[in-house]
């Protein structure tokens, strides 16, 4: 269980190197998968184009998902996982730099677990990011996978 | 004499003979009485005189021999004769010898004599009488005797008169009353004779004659004179029958010529219209009726002093005076004429006049007509149909009447002026035919309703215009006018050219169809400037923000992971790196807020800031939970706005509150509600470090403070989105304060 990965859809490489940064210094040893899209996400979960013939039962554990993405931006993104059986129950954390309370909202109605606001705190990010281990890696009993 | 006034005849004889008889034997007794009482009073002194003679010659002897015994035995010898009172005997020198009284008490005889003789004294008589003896006087003898016989004498003489006196009245009386019925009662048989004429009125009564004396006469002749008045009475009765008859036949004709004449004087007097009647040759009123004295306001008596020309403007008098030559008909009616009132007015009157007798002269019987007031509205209304005609010509719209079918039945002047249809193109309904083709069906079908309903007729439609050779907008209405059985007689109606209001019309719906097309532009434009600028915001939230947290993270980054080799200055700046970009992140924020707060639309519902403020001191209390800050929020107070913009204010002001009393010890905050020139005003007060009074209107703007960021931390942003807040709720926001003393922020709320 500790092996299983975690996606993380971010766009920035920066913020792509602080977030693992983060991860790591909360001593998060799982696998990190890094896609720069929201169609790369889909295209990831659901084994399409690039990633086509992946594994299906190896699902995240956790998807950390920005917002504003190229191409397919993260709410769409995650309407249409919530929209699919087999990524239904995918746990689904935003992690955005975006205060607007529409996005919040909306984030909330398609079905995020949590969403958590990127601060330029550095260490309250790290803070941040140890919530959500302890919540979602340690404490949270996730959904049987589909199929098992 | 009074007697006899009052009294009837019998008793004015039988007092006639009474007093005359009673008279007769008053004054015989009265005369004999008198007699009897000289007689009797001589009788009386000679008696005395005698008796003195005897006495004094008894004592002579004793006087001359000065014998006093014997003279006092000889007057004791008056003892016998009671009436003697007192006597005395003087000597011949005078002095008193003896006396004798017959009473002790009474008074003593004088000293000395008096002259001789006797008289008469206080019921006494006197007597001194000289003693003579032998021709020669010895002394004087004194005898008083009382006069009580005389008095008996007197009052036997005095009953006896009476008792005569008594018995003759009687005896005279019976033969008075005896004897004057025998003239008396003719008398009073004649008396009652005419008293019974007198009040039955009886003429055929007669006397009775008693006697063949001047009574018996005078019977005749009463007797006498009763048959001539009976005789004259019957011949005067016949005469007053005849009298009354002729005095009743004219007093009924008297009536029923005073009635009339009652009659047709209150017809004049009451007569509605004045009337008078003037003298035909002196032209002088004679009479006037009460209409004409309220009418031309002169008096009655005026009237009666004037003549007929001076009720006339002179310039008339000359027609007037042809006019009542003689040679006109009896009866003609003239005028107009004017006639002047008393106040100088002038009436214009139209008169009746019939010629007639009046007091047996000949006269005019006048009635004047006051038309003043219907000469004033004939030509009030010439003024109005003139006026109305002008108008009807004048107007730019058309009037016409047309008959109950709603045919022209008359040439229609404004309508052919205005269409140019001659009468026999537009008479009948041959007007239709100057509507356009395509509005006429529907209009000649709103009138034939219009006309069987008889009611209201409104239409509108386009319509010839010679002048203009041209279709023009109109609109036309018309009313029935109803004869008295509700019939119509005829149709009024107009024709209004409304072209150019229609066409103004048009225009301003064309215009306003513009704007509002315009408006509409203008607001998809705003819409979409906001979209952008929401847009905008929502990439500088975003996107802004990434390059600062790339900033600070890999600034620690390098702090955590490169720590031994950065210098601790090195360090330091790497952390003021950070610090700047926090706050670089907290201005963003800050701006952003500021501009959703302008963009943001309001909800309006009732907030309730006590409960708003008491979450927002408890959430500052635990950011801090060692300070000592009282909080003082008063309860239920209430308000009308967006909640959630409302809480933007109250974070801010709270925040303020509790961020510029961080630096003392203790510290309170209050939040009310005041009232202020009527309205509420809310405040939140501190007794923090307050502000210079000279800024305060720097309080407000954006990215305006009046604390260095190393005093107090802050982006400068947070008051002015509170006033944006505020302003946008209608209110007003102000503050007051003072250098270490607190602020007090007051908003309120439309």
């Amino acid at each position: 269980m500790a092996n299983r990965i975690i996606m993380l859809v971010e766009d920035n490489e920066d913020d792509e190197a602080l977030t693992v940064r983060a991860l790591k210094k909360n001593n998060i040893s799982n696998a990190i998968v890094v896609v720069r899209d929201g169609a790369q996400a889909l295209e990831y979960l659901f084994a399409t184009g690039t990633y086509a013939g992946r594994d299906m039962n190896e699902m995240p554990q956790l998807i950390l998902l920005d917002l504003k993405l190229p191409k397919v931006d993260g709410l769409e993104v995650l309407r249409r996982l919530r929209a699919d059986e087999r990524t239904r129950l995918l746990p689904v954390v935003i992690l955005t730099s975006s205060k607007e309370e529409r996005d919040l909202i909306e984030g909330y109605r398609l079905g995020a677990n949590s969403y958590i606001r990127k601060p330029v705190d550095f260490v309250q990010f790290t803070d941040a990011v140890n919530q959500l281990k302890l919540y979602w890696l340690v404490l949270n009993q996730p959904a049987p996978r589909n199929g098992n | 004499m009074t007697l006899l006034r009052g009294n009837s005849i019998s008793g004015k004889l039988k007092t006639v003979i009474m007093s005359t008889s009673l008279l007769s034997i008053l004054l015989a007794t009265a005369g004999f009485v008198v007699y009897e009482y000289a007689t009797f009073r001589q009788l009386l002194v000679n008696d005395l005189a005698t008796k003195a003679e005897i006495i004094g010659q008894n004592c002579a002897a004793a006087i001359v021999f000065a014998n006093a015994e014997d003279a006092q035995q000889t007057l004791a010898a008056l003892r016998s004769q009671p009436h003697i009172e007192l006597a005395a005997v003087y000597n011949k020198q005078g002095a008193l010898f003896v006396t004798y009284a017959r009473v002790q008490s009474g008074p003593p005889a004088a000293a000395k004599p008096e002259p001789d003789g006797y008289r008469f004294e206080q019921n006494r008589l006197r007597l001194f009488q000289p003693i003579i003896v032998n021709n020669a006087r010895v002394g004087t003898l004194y005898v008083e005797s009382n006069l009580e016989a005389l008095k008996d004498r007197i009052v036997s003489y005095g009953s006896i008169a009476l008792l005569v006196v008594v018995t003759c009245s009687l005896v005279a009386f019976l033969f008075a009353s005896r004897l004057q019925k025998r003239i008396s009662h003719p008398i009073l048989a004649l008396a009652e004779t005419s008293r019974v004429v007198s009040e039955r009125q009886d003429y055929s009564v007669r006397a009775l004659k008693i006697s063949n004396d001047e009574l018996g006469a005078l019977a005749d002749a009463f007797n006498g004179m009763l048959s001539q008045i009976q005789q004259r009475e019957a011949t005067l009765q016949q005469a007053n029958a005849a009298m009354a008859r002729e005095i009743a036949e004219r007093n009924k004709a008297e009536k029923i010529l005073g009635a009339s004449e009652e009659r047709f004087r209150r017809l004049f007097d009451s007569h509605p219209l004045p009337m008078w009647v003037y003298d035909a040759q002196t032209l002088h009123f004679l009479v006037v009726n009460e209409s004409a004295i309220k009418e031309y306001g002169y008096s009655r008596e005026e009237f009666l002093d004037m003549r007929i020309t001076e009720i006339r403007p002179p310039d008339e008098i000359p027609d007037l005076l042809a006019s009542t030559q003689s040679g006109r008909p009896p009866l003609q009616s003239s005028g107009p004429w004017r006639h002047r009132r008393k106040d100088g007015e002038l009436v214009e009157v139209e008169i009746v006049s019939h010629s007639t007798e009046f007091e047996g002269r000949p006269a005019f019987l006048v009635v004047a007509i006051n038309i003043t007031e219907r000469r004033k509205a004939e030509r009030e209304l010439k003024v109005s149909e003139e006026r109305y005609r002008s108008l009807v010509s004048a107007m730019t719209s058309i009037v016409w009447t047309a008959d109950q079918e709603g045919k022209f039945v008359l040439p229609q002047r404004s309508w052919e002026k205005y269409t140019g249809q001659r009468w026999e193109e537009h008479s009948g309904l041959g007007c239709m035919n100057a509507i356009h083709p395509d509005d006429r069906d529907r209009v000649r079908k709103i009138w034939e309703e219009a006309s069987a309903a008889k009611k209201l007729y409104e239409s509108e439609g386009r319509i010839w215009h010679a002048q203009s050779q041209s279709y023009r907008h109109f609109t036309a209405r018309a009313v029935p006018l109803f004869r008295a059985d509700k019939s119509v007689r005829e149709w009024i109606g107009t024709v209004t050219d409304v072209h150019d209001r229609r066409k103004a019309e048009e225009e301003i719906r064309k215009l306003n169809l513009e704007l509002e097309e315009r408006i509409q532009q203008r607001t998809a434009q705003l819409e979409a400037t906001n979209k952008e600028l929401e847009a905008f915001s929502y990439s500088v939230s975003h996107d802004l923000r990434s390059p600062l947290r790339s900033i600070d993270g890999f600034s620690q980054a390098l702090l955590e992971d490169e720590a031994d080799k950065v210098s601790e200055q090195g360090k330091d700046y790497l952390q003021r790196v950070r610090a700047a970009a926090q706050r670089m992140a907290e201005l963003i924020d800050d701006l952003i807020n500021l501009s959703r707060v302008t963009r943001a639309e309001m909800r309006l519902e009732k907030v309730n800031l006590s409960a708003m403020a008491l979450s927002i001191a408890r959430e500052l209390k635990e950011t801090q939970p060692d300070r000592k800050v009282e909080f003082r929020i008063a309860d239920g107070i209430a308000a009308s706005g967006d909640a959630r913009l409302l809480r933007v204010v109250l974070d801010n002001l709270l925040g303020n509150a509790w961020k510029y009393t961080g630096k003392h010890p203790k510290a309170r905050i209050e939040f009310g509600i005041t009232g202020e020139n009527g309205t509420s005003a809310y405040f939140v007060r501190d007794d923090g470090a307050g502000f210079d009074m000279a800024y305060s209107d720097k309080l407000f703007g954006a990215f305006q403070r009046l604390h260095a960021t190393t005093d107090y931390a802050g982006t400068g942003i947070g008051l002015a989105t509170v006033q944006r807040i505020i302003r946008r709720h209608g209110g007003r926001i102000w503050a007051e304060g003072k250098v270490d003393e607190g602020a007090t922020f007051y908003f309120t709320l439309s």
